[in-house]
C-alpha cells in the first residue's frame, strides 16, 4: 500500500499534520467561543493539541512541544470543569496562529524562524492558566524539559499576554498566517504573457512567430485528460478508415460474384433479376464507400490536427531538460583539469514532458563519461594536434517522427581492443566469439551493468554503472541508445526516443481470457513454436540460441498454469519467450496513465481502451523480463511467495508518527501497511494477512486497547504478535495494554529506534534491509 | 353583511376561557418539521437493502466489462472498468461489507464519486430508486457492522441501511491500495 508520503521529509509531514490539526483547533475554538461547549468539542481540542505535540516532538520542535503541551493541559482542565473564558479562547487562537505561521515557513528557514520567534511562542505557552498537566506525558529528553517541568505542578498563573506572544499576522491572510507575500513583481503586474515558442507540431514548420499569445492556465490533470481524449479521437478516426477498407473489400467481393453470374444457364431470368438487384446494391455501396472515405479522411485529418495541437501543449523545449548540464560540464572539467566547450544544438526541439523528465540524468551521465573517459588533458590534446579546448556537442532534433539526441565528444575515442580484452577477462563471451564480433557489437558490452574499461574507480566513473543507467532510462522511455567511436576522433552516443508516449503501436494478446497489449518496440519476434523440455525449464530454439519459455499468465499472477503441449504462441522480448493463449492483432492505442490509487502494478506500465471501450492494460515487458530473470521458470509457486519480508501493520492517528515508524521499518526490510485508527486497522486485519501489529492507544473510532482485545479474541488473528506504542506510560496504562494482550508495551516518550526495532525482531525476526521501497 | 351584523361580530363579548386557551396554544412548541436526510439512492446487494446519498452516487450503468489487474485483483479490488471514457477501479462492496451475493452476474454497476475525478465502480444486484426519506434511525445492532451504517429507515415496508459514505470511501481506499 502506498501512502504517497514516501518522498516527504518529516517536517513536510509535520506541516501536513499541523495544517489539519490547526484547522480542527480553530474550528472547535470558534464553536467554544459561540457557547457550543460540549464534551466532544473539548475532546477534539485536546486530541488535536495532543497529536500536534507528538508530531512536534518527532521533528524536534521543542518550543512547539511546550506550546501544544500547555494547550493540551488547558483543555484537559476544561474537561475537568475549568471552562475557558473569552480571553483564554483568544489566547488559544493566538497559539494556533503561531502554529499556522510555522506551517508556512520553508524547512531550511525553520531554525532561523524559531530563533526569532521562540520567545514569543514560549510566552504564549506560559500564558495558559488553570491547566492540569496531561497525565501521560513523561520525560523524553532535554527537548521536552519544559514539558517535564510542568508535570505534577499547576501551570503558571495567568500571565498577561505579551505583545511578543501574539504572532504578527499578514493582512488578508486566512487562519494560520500563511506565507509572506513573495517579492516578485509578477504579484502586482498581472499574468505575464510568455513569448510564443516555435512549435513544429502546432505550426507545421512555419517560421517562428513573434506575436505574443494569450495564455490560459490549465491544470496538468485536465490537460492530460484532454490529451487522452484527443488521442482516443485519433485512434477512432483511424479505425473508421479501416472500416471503410472492410466495406471496400465487401464491395469487390460482390463485384466478383456478379461476374460469376454472367455465364449462361437454364435459370437465366432468375439470374438476370438477381444480377440486376446486385448491380443496384453495388452502385449504392460504392457511393456509400466513397462518402465514408471522404468523411473518414476529413475526420482523421481533424483528429490528427486536434491531437497535434493538444500534444503541442504538452511538449517542452529540450533546453528545459538539460538546465544543469552546463554547470556540470564546467565543474567536471575544472575538477579534472580539462578545458571543455559545450555546444547545444536544437535546444528548442520540442520533447514530451514525460520523456524530458528522464533526459537530464541520462545526459548528465553521458557528459560526465565523455569528460572523464573520452576527452584528453589539454597537454595530450596539443600533443595529438588538437586544440587544448575540447568540444562537447549535444544535438537534439526530430528524425522520422522520433526524437534523436546525440552526445558527441572530440576525445581519443574508445579503444575497442580494451573492450575486447575486458569482455574475455570477465568471461562475458568465449574468446573465439569475441574475436568474431564487429566493433559496434563489442561496444554494446559497455551498456552491461558493472562493465567498465577502467581499472580504478574515481568519484566520477569507473564502476560501470553510468551507461547501464543511461540505457535503462532510455528504454523505460521507449527508446534505444547506441554508441559509435573513432579512435583519435571521438565518441558519439545516439539516443533515439519517441516524441511522445501518448499513442503507441501494440501487439494484442489473450492471456487467461484477458486481453493485454504489448508495445511493439519491446517485441523482438513473435512465433508459434513447440517448446522443448529442458529439465523443469521449458525452452525454445530461436536461431542459434535457446530461449527460456515463461507463461505470461503465470508471470501476471493469474494462478497456476501448465505450459500446453504442442505449438504455442510465443512472444520474444528481453531474452525470454513469453507464452500466451493467442495473438489477437496489431493496433494503435492511446496510452493513459494508470490510476494513481492503484500504485505501481508489477508488469503493467499503462492502460488504454479497446475499440469496444473496454479497459486494456499495456504490459511493461522490461519489468516482466526482470521478474522472469529473477525467478525459476515454470514453477507452481506464486509470485506473492517471493515476498518473504514480514508484513507489519502500523496503526496511529498521527500521520507523522505513522510515517516515522513506517520509514524505520521499511529501511529495515519489512513490508509495512498503515491505518489511522483501530477501526481501519480491524478492517485491514480482516481482509489481509499480517505478521505483526503495532498500535497506538489513543485513537478515534476504536482505540488500541479495543483493537488488541478484538485481535486476541479472533481465532485467525489471536496468535499474531502485537506491540503497543503509546504516549501513556503510567504503570496502570502499561498494565492495561499488556492485559489486553500486547506482547510489548513501548512508550513514545522514551522512543528509541534500536529498542523499537529489537522488539520487532524479537517478535517476527529480521528482514533483509532494502535499498529502497517497501510497501506502505 | 350590514353594519349592525359587523358590530355584533366584532364587538361581541369574549368567550369564557378564550384567553387561557390562547395562552396555552402560544406556549406550545410548534411541531418540528421532519428532518430529512437529503436525496438517497436505494439499491439492493444480495439480500441487503442499502442506500447512499445521491451526492456520492455518480451514475448507475449496465454491467461493465471488468478487466482483471495482474497481482492486484483479489478480495475487494475486482479490476478496472471503463466508464464514459475514463478507466476507474472496480471493487466488491459485497466483500467489503461481508454481504453474501450471487457473484456470477451483477445486474448493475453503481459508480460512486468520492470527490471530483475520483470514482469507484461497484457491482450491485438491483437499483431500487431515488428517495428523500425522513431522518434515519440509529440502531445498536443490525446485519451490518455499526461502522458502515449511518442509520436505517423503512421504505415500501422494507428496511434500508444508509451507508456512511465517508467511512465507505476510506475503507475502499484502504482495502484496494
Amino acid at each position: 500500500m502506498s501512502s504517497g508520503l514516501e518522498d516527504s521529509s518529516l517536517f513536510d509531514l509535520f506541516r501536513m499534520e499541523a495544517e489539519e490539526q490547526v484547522r480542527i483547533l480553530q474550528a472547535e475554538l470558534m464553536k467554544l467561543e459561540s457557547g457550543e461547549t460540549s464534551a466532544a468539542t473539548l475532546e477534539s481540542l485536546m486530541r488535536a493539541s495532543h497529536s500536534l505535540k507528538g508530531a512536534a516532538r518527532i521533528v524536534g520542535l521543542d518550543g512547539v512541544v511546550r506550546l501544544t503541551h500547555a494547550m493540551e493541559d488547558r483543555f484537559v482542565a476544561a474537561q475537568g470543569g475549568k471552562a475557558l473564558d473569552s480571553a483564554e479562547i483568544d489566547h488559544m487562537l493566538s497559539a494556533t496562529d503561531w502554529l499556522g505561521q510555522l506551517q508556512a515557513v520553508a524547512e531550511p528557514e525553520v531554525t532561523k524562524w524559531l530563533e526569532e520567534n521562540g520567545a514569543g511562542i514560549d510566552a504564549c505557552a506560559a500564558g495558559f492558566k488553570g491547566a492540569e498537566p496531561a497525565a501521560e506525558t513523561q520525560s523524553a529528553g532535554s527537548d521536552t524539559a519544559a514539558v517535564d517541568a510542568a508535570e505534577g505542578t499547576e501551570a503558571p498563573a495567568a500571565a498577561p499576554v505579551e505583545p511578543a506572544s501574539r504572532p504578527r499576522r499578514e493582512r488578508g491572510n486566512g487562519a494560520g498566517g500563511g506565507a509572506p507575500a513573495s517579492g516578485g513583481a509578477s504579484v502586482h503586474g498581472g499574468v505575464a504573457e510568455p513569448e510564443a515558442e516555435r512549435d513544429i507540431f502546432a505550426q507545421g514548420g512555419r517560421e517562428e512567430r513573434t506575436v505574443r499569445e494569450r495564455t490560459v492556465r490549465l491544470a496538468a490533470d485536465r490537460f492530460d485528460h484532454l490529451l487522452s481524449l484527443s488521442a482516443e479521437t485519433l485512434v477512432t478516426a483511424r479505425q473508421l478508415a479501416e472500416w471503410g477498407d472492410v466495406l471496400d473489400r465487401n464491395h469487390r467481393a460482390i463485384g466478383k460474384a456478379l461476374q460469376m453470374l454472367q455465364g449462361a444457364g437454364e435459370w437465366q431470368n432468375a439470374r438476370a433479376n438477381v444480377r440486376g438487384e446486385l448491380e443496384r446494391q453495388v452502385a449504392v455501396l460504392a457511393t456509400q464507400i466513397a462518402d465514408l472515405d471522404t468523411v473518414s479522411r476529413a475526420n482523421e485529418r481533424t483528429a490528427e490536427q486536434l491531437y497535434r495541437v493538444v500534444l503541442g501543449g504538452r511538449l517542452r523545449p529540450f533546453s528545459e531538460g538539460i538546465t544543469g548540464v552546463q554547470r556540470l560540464v564546467r565543474d567536471t572539467a575544472r575538477d579534472l583539469g580539462k578545458t571543455v566547450r559545450l555546444e547545444v544544438v536544437g535546444d528548442s526541439t520540442r520533447v514530451d514532458r514525460d520523456i524530458l523528465d528522464r533526459l537530464e540524468a541520462a545526459i548528465s551521465h553521458l557528459v560526465t563519461n565523455a569528460i572523464d573517459h573520452g576527452i584528453e588533458s589539454p597537454a595530450d590534446r596539443l600533443a595529438a594536434g588538437k586544440p587544448a579546448e575540447a568540444h562537447l556537442r549535444i544535438h537534439a532534433g526530430h528524425e522520422n517522427g522520433r526524437l534523436v539526441i546525440t552526445v558527441r565528444d572530440d576525445g581519443h575515442g574508445i579503444k575497442v581492443d580494451d573492450v575486447r580484452e575486458r569482455v574475455i577477462q570477465r568471461n562475458l563471451a568465449p574468446a573465439e566469439t569475441v574475436e568474431g564480433l564487429t566493433d559496434s557489437e563489442l561496444l554494446e558490452f559497455l551498456f552491461l551493468p558493472g562493465f567498465s574499461t577502467r581499472d580504478a574507480v574515481s568519484h566520477l566513473s569507473g564502476r560501470g554503472v553510468g551507461l547501464n543507467v543511461v540505457q535503462s532510462m532510455v528504454q523505460e522511455a521507449g527508446g534505444s541508445v547506441t554508441v559509435t567511436s573513432t579512435p583519435g576522433v571521438g565518441t558519439a552516443f545516439r539516443l533515439t526516443l519517441p516524441v511522445t508516449r501518448s499513442v503507441i503501436r501494440v501487439i494484442r494478446v489473450m492471456v487467461e481470457g484477458e486481453m493485454f497489449s504489448i508495445p511493439m518496440v519491446r517485441v523482438d519476434h513473435v512465433a508459434v513454436l513447440e517448446p522443448e523440455e529442458a529439465g523443469d525449464k521449458p525452452e525454445v530454439r530461436w536461431g542459434d540460441r535457446k530461449v527460456p519459455v515463461i507463461l505470461l499468465g503465470w508471470l501476471l499472477g493469474f494462478g497456476e498454469q501448465v505450459l500446453p503441449k504442442g505449438p504455442t504462441p510465443l512472444l520474444f522480448s528481453g531474452g525470454f519467450a513469453f507464452a500466451v493463449d493467442r495473438f489477437v492483432d496489431q493496433a494503435e492505442v492511446s496510452v493513459r496513465r494508470l490510476d494513481p490509487r492503484l500504485g505501481k502494478i508489477p508488469g503493467v506500465s499503462a492502460a488504454s481502451l479497446d475499440e469496444n471501450g473496454n479497459p486494456l492494460l499495456i504490459l511493461d515487458m522490461e519489468d516482466l523480463a526482470q521478474t522472469a530473470a529473477g525467478v525459476p521458470a515454470s514453477t507452481s509457486a506464486t509470485l506473492e511467495d517471493e515476498s518473504l519480508a514480514p508484513h507489519i501493520l502500523v496503526v496511529d492517528d498521527s500521520h507523522t508518527v505513522r510515517e516515522m515508524e513506517r520509514r524505520l521499518l521499511v529501511r529495515s526490510g519489512y513490508t509495512v501497511s498503515t491505518a489511522q485508527n483501530g477501526q481501519e486497522a480491524w478492517n485491514l486485519l480482516r481482509l489481509n494477512s499480517y505478521d505483526l501489529l503495532i498500535s497506538d492507544v489513543d485513537m478515534p473510532q476504536m482505540n488500541g486497547i479495543e483493537l488488541v482485545t478484538r485481535v486476541r479474541a479472533n481465532p485467525r488473528l489471536g496468535r499474531m504478535p502485537v506491540i503497543i506504542l503509546s504516549y501513556k506510560d503510567r504503570a496502570e496504562d502499561r498494565q492495561r495494554g499488556l492485559d489486553a494482550g500486547a506482547d510489548f508495551y513501548l512508550t513514545k516518550g522514551s522512543f528509541d529506534n534500536g529498542s523499537f526495532l529489537q522488539a520487532v525482531v524479537d517478535l517476527v525476526g529480521e528482514a533483509a534491509p532494502l535499498a529502497s521501497g517497501g510497501q506502505a | 353583511m350590514t353594519q349592525v351584523d359587523r358590530n355584533r361580530l366584532f364587538d361581541r363579548p369574549m368567550a369564557p376561557g378564550y384567553r387561557e386557551e390562547l395562552r396555552l396554544l402560544m406556549a406550545m412548541d410548534p411541531p418540528r418539521p421532519p428532518q430529512r436526510t437529503g436525496s438517497l439512492l436505494l439499491f439492493q446487494l444480495g439480500q441487503m437493502r442499502l442506500a447512499v446519498p445521491t451526492t456520492v452516487a455518480f451514475a448507475v450503468s449496465p454491467v461493465l466489462h471488468i478487466a482483471r489487474i495482474p497481482h492486484r485483483s483479489g478480495t475487494v479490488l475486482l479490476g478496472l472498468v471503463a466508464f464514459r471514457g475514463d478507466i476507474i477501479p472496480c471493487c466488491s462492496l459485497a466483500r467489503l461489507l461481508d454481504v453474501a451475493r450471487n457473484e456470477t452476474g451483477a445486474a448493475r454497476m453503481l459508480i460512486l464519486e468520492e470527490s471530483a475525478g475520483r470514482q469507484w465502480a461497484v457491482p450491485i444486484d438491483a437499483m431500487v430508486g431515488i428517495q428523500t426519506v425522513p431522518e434515519v434511525e440509529q440502531r445498536e445492532s443490525g446485519p451490518l457492522a455499526r461502522q458502515w451504517v449511518r442509520g436505517c429507515f423503512e421504505y415500501l415496508s422494507r428496511e434500508f441501511y444508509l451507508l456512511d459514505s465517508d467511512n465507505l470511501f476510506r475503507q475502499i481506499t484502504l482495502a484496494t491500495a
